[in-house]
């Protein structure tokens, strides 16, 4: 097998998860995080070529979508991100802001 | 009991106003810290409103629905990926590399060039968990859910982007296009 990651995935959140009211609830996260990643030029080919795709039922995040840089974000910071949003808000990527810099200025 | 002068019922006054407002200041660091570290900036904006024109108690209460939903969202996602990660291991088992499996995760189906093929009735892709190819061609193809969850609309998506020429995913080791075998369907495997 691949040694991949699946960070998080729609279907985790709706059908799968509790207390989730909607597909689109379940969606509103991942839009964020995608825009933010492609804005700092953080995904892979895979990663633009499912950005281009949309944010569909099917869609997961995963560690073939990102840059080096990407996976070593989201391997530190993606779950403590996790556990600031709720569904149905678009949530703030400040954190991820903070992190992306931690490891930019640790990398230097 | 001696009668309380005008002085005494002014610094009295006085004292309680700085209790409250004391006991205010605490309850807005406490409440914008918590904001800010766990919801974010609208919900800081929400907590902020409840500061201004509600209670202590509407405000405790709103703190124990918010941190609810938010440990919600990660314990979805930690459930999925438990149930993916032990859905993997057997499957690994099953399908060992010496005997010439090999199982891609989360693959696009695409076309015979490549690209990704979408549904015709919801525009939208169909990405599979796993995907067991041997000898160039697709033998396994499997989909984890939770024990309830209704797959019915996924899988019947599946079938129109399979019928649109979807039946193809990429190798990310060699990045070729590998085939469905004939008669290979997607199978859902439950987990709690």
């Amino acid at each position: 097998m691949g040694n991949g990651t699946t960070y998080d995935k729609v279907s985790w959140h709706f059908p799968d998860g509790k207390n989730c009211p909607s597909l689109g609830a379940a969606k509103v996260h991942f839009d964020v995080v995608m825009r933010w990643l492609g804005s700092q030029e953080l995904l892979s080919p895979e990663g633009r070529e499912a950005i281009e795709i949309g944010i569909d039922s099917d869609f997961s995040l995963t560690s073939y979508m990102l840059t080096d840089t990407g996976n070593k974000l989201l391997a530190v910071c993606y779950a403590e991100w996790a556990r600031t949003i709720q569904y149905g808000i678009r949530p703030s990527v400040r954190l991820l802001e903070d992190c992306l810099r931690n490891i930019q200025s640790s990398n230097k | 009991m001696e009668p309380l002068t005008a002085t005494a019922i002014a610094e009295a006054a006085a004292r309680k106003a700085l209790a409250e407002a004391t006991v205010a200041q605490g309850i807005r660091e406490v409440a914008a810290e918590t904001a800010e570290t766990i919801i974010g900036e609208q919900g800081l904006l929400q907590q902020l409103e409840t500061i201004r024109f509600d209670s202590i108690e509407s405000l405790a209460a709103r703190n124990e629905t918010a941190l609810k939903e938010l440990s919600q969202i990660e314990a979805n996602r930690v459930s999925g990926a438990a149930r993916e990660e032990a859905a993997a291991s057997e499957l690994m088992d099953q399908y060992p590399p010496e005997d010439g499996y090999h199982i891609e995760r989360e693959c696009f189906l695409r076309d015979e060039t490549g690209k990704i093929t979408v549904d015709p009735d919801t525009g939208e892709s169909r990405r599979i968990d796993f995907e067991i190819t041997k000898d160039g061609e697709i033998v396994k193809s499997v989909e984890v859910t939770s024990e309830t969850a209704d797959k019915t609309a996924q899988l019947a998506k599946e079938e129109r982007v399979r019928d649109a020429g979807g039946n193809y995913i990429v190798d990310r080791r060699t990045g070729e296009l590998v085939r469905f075998a004939p008669d290979v369907k997607t199978e859902v495997v439950r987990r709690a």
